[in-house]
């Protein structure tokens, strides 16, 4: 465990040393500035609240869920993974005595850091902007909401790292899988659109499971049922991501 | 070691799979509350169209504001689709203001009646226009477009589907319900609603005179709705209820409800009377049928129009033109026209022809057609006339002979002496 251990914080010092993390903070801040903006424009402009101070924040989730938050896991998988092969850094990495397993572990757990300090970092900013800005309609029940609608979105995001990992082990190059990435994200949007009776087996579709946990009373079932298809997505995504990582020679 | 590893990799695996792929065949297989709900639709839907004899239908819709109601409106139809029979009633109350109207419809007849004028209108209907005044029920699921407009609103409602829940009885009926409050409702579909309402009663008051007119901090508070589904499958009830928050100029609170409740009850047990209008004002009005004008012989007599010239910036009278009809059977016509001017203006006479006769069948089943007509001179050409089917008006425009084309009115009043 001690090797785990070194071995995340050191894949947390390089993730913090490429300043993608200070770029996707700086963006989330402006998209809720943008978005508080906007709204205080149609409060005054059209007389329509637009949203409460409870409800920007889910407003919030749900554009950067589907934006930036991907956007930005996708660049930091890639870095983390590609990145490393093309800089030839990773024979260093691999050369110290740690076990492959535990060194692919630390990298996608440093990566899902990443996303939970983005995710804790728009929900602070975005209920302070809320109370700030909007009509007072604070209530215990929204608080509680928006907490489990951020913390559940973790569970989607490791689906779509795994699924960025899997493809970084595949191609060589990091702006293909860039590029492949963003190209399956809208495609499977799009097919989950078209075909909504099985989009709910689309791991893209699954960034909004959140919304099921604001739903009273709560559906259990429907949460067991997609909780349990995440996890198996997990389990086989990182199965085979680790599988061509393994055999990866360098 | 290295064979462990694989077969942990394979377990693993397989694992994997196993949960996926039970989950998702669980997930495409079950029908959700949405999915139930659109069956239960489409059912009805196919029954009213081919297998209900008869049935009712009540809807109802209430506005409040702050609890009070301020607009209600109510409707009542019994149909009885093997005899041919529909009765509409309509209770509307605006504020202070209460209107009803009652409308009823037969094979021979339709029968309308509303409280402002208070008189039963009473249209016989003759001829090929007695069976398809009824139009049989059209199932909106099997239109053509519906396939691909389940689809898109099947995407418009996105995740939202998974708010639909249902509950089962013990006989077998089941209720679907489904409550969005406003942290919900997409922000947009909130804004969008939002600004339409103030749109509609911000500004005008187009229907209903007690809505406050809120211009301030408007949105949709809660959105409900429930529907109750026999063990047929059949829509027994829907009732939908939307709660809209706002402020007035005064910075009052209004919480607006909107509810509207559908039921559909008595099928198959509906029976429809002919009302009895013994002692009601009654008004018979014979309407045209299929096969042209009704009364064709009421049209025979004097039209008349001016003729207007424009002169220093006014418009003068300088005469008439006078078209006498003086045959109408409903396929043939003749008559004729002719101008007078008055003195002082005969010079304004028109270059071609002030007098002709013309005569000639009307296109079949139709209120006009082209004739021919023929001058005092022997020179003839054609015209088309047509008769307004239910007030006294015709239309005559010669095409080959020459009037004074720049001010030719065609339209005619009728002269009563």
């Amino acid at each position: 465990m001690g090797r785990f251990k070194t071995a995340l914080i050191n894949e947390i010092e390089k993730l913090y040393k490429r300043k993608k993390l200070v770029v996707a903070l700086i963006i989330s801040f402006i998209i809720i500035i943008l978005g508080q903006l906007i709204i205080l424009g149609v409060n005054r402009g059209f007389g329509i609240r637009g949203v409460g101070s409870m409800e920007f924040p889910m407003l919030v989730l749900s554009v950067v869920v589907n934006t930036i938050l991907p956007l930005f896991t996708a660049l930091v998988a890639i870095d983390s993974f590609s990145g490393e092969f093309s800089n030839n850094t990773m024979k260093i990495a691999l050369t110290r005595p740690v076990t492959r397993l535990k060194f692919f572990t630390a990298k996608i757990t440093a990566i899902l850091l990443f996303v939970l300090f983005n995710l804790l970092f728009v929900m602070v900013l975005s209920t302070l902007a809320g109370l700030i800005f909007n009509a007072n309609s604070f209530t215990l029940r929204g608080v509680i909401d928006i907490i489990v609608s951020y913390l559940v979105t973790l569970l989607p995001m490791l689906v779509l790292t795994l699924v960025i990992v899997v493809f970084t082990n595949i191609l060589r190059s990091g702006v293909g899988v860039f590029f492949l990435s963003i190209f399956v994200f809208i495609i499977l949007k799009a097919l989950g659109m078209v075909f909504s009776r099985y989009s709910g087996i689309l791991f893209t579709s699954m960034l909004d499971w959140y919304k099921l946990f604001t739903i009273s009373p709560l559906p259990i079932l429907k949460i067991a049922n997609k909780f349990s298809m995440m996890v198996g997505y997990v389990i086989i995504l990182f199965t085979t991501g680790y599988y061509l990582f393994d055999k990866k020679e360098f | 070691m290295k064979l462990k590893k694989k077969t942990a990799m394979l377990i693993s695996l397989a694992v994997g799979v196993f949960l996926f792929g039970s989950t998702a065949l669980a997930e495409i297989a079950s029908k959700g509350g949405y999915e139930q709900m659109k069956d239960a639709l489409k059912i009805t839907a196919d029954n009213m169209a081919t297998k209900m004899k008869s049935y009712t239908t009540d809807m109802s819709f209430v506005m409040k504001d702050n609890g009070n109601v301020i607009y209600s409106d109510n409707i009542v139809t019994k149909i009885d689709v093997s005899k041919k029979v529909e009765e509409i009633t309509e209770t509307r109350v605006d504020g202070n203001k209460k209107f009803e109207s009652f409308r009823y419809r037969d094979r021979e007849r339709y029968i309308n009646y509303n409280s402002d004028q208070d008189v039963y209108y009473v249209h016989e209907l003759s001829g090929s226009g007695k069976e398809d005044v009824f139009l049989p029920n059209q199932n909106p699921f099997k239109q053509k477009e519906a396939a691909d407009i389940e689809r898109i609103v099947d995407a418009f409602v996105g995740n939202l589907k998974d708010y639909v829940v249902v509950s089962q009885n013990s006989d077998g009926s089941k209720e679907l319900s489904g409550t969005l409050s406003e942290s919900q409702i997409p922000a947009l579909v909130n804004a969008i609603v939002s600004f339409q309402f103030k749109n509609e009663f911000g500004y005008r008051a187009s229907l209903g005179n007690g809505i406050p007119r809120m211009t301030k901090d408007i949105y949709v508070k809660e959105i409900k709705g429930k529907m109750v589904v026999d063990k047929n499958g059949i829509v027994q009830s829907v009732l939908g209820t939307g709660i809209l928050y706002g402020k007035d100029d005064n910075d009052k609170e209004h919480n607006i409800t909107f509810e509207v409740l559908g039921k559909l009850t008595n099928v198959n047990s509906t029976t429809v009377k002919k009302p009895d209008l013994t002692g009601k004002k009654v008004e018979k009005i014979v309407s045209p049928s299929e096969n042209g004008v009704g009364n064709p012989e009421s049209y025979i007599g004097t039209y008349k129009n001016n003729i207007v010239i424009q002169k220093d910036g006014k418009f003068i009278k300088i005469g008439e033109r006078i078209v006498e009809i003086t045959s109408f059977d409903g396929k043939n016509i003749s008559g004729k026209y002719r101008e007078e001017y008055l003195k002082g203006y005969e010079n304004y006479a028109s270059s071609g022809i002030k007098e002709y006769t013309f005569s000639g069948p009307l296109e079949k089943g139709g209120f006009g057609g082209r004739v021919n007509i023929q001058d005092s001179t022997g020179s003839s050409g054609m015209c088309f006339v047509s008769i307004h089917p239910s007030i006294p008006k015709i239309n005559l425009n010669p095409e080959t002979i020459k009037t004074n084309m720049n001010d030719y009115d065609g339209e005619f009043n009728r002269v009563f002496e």
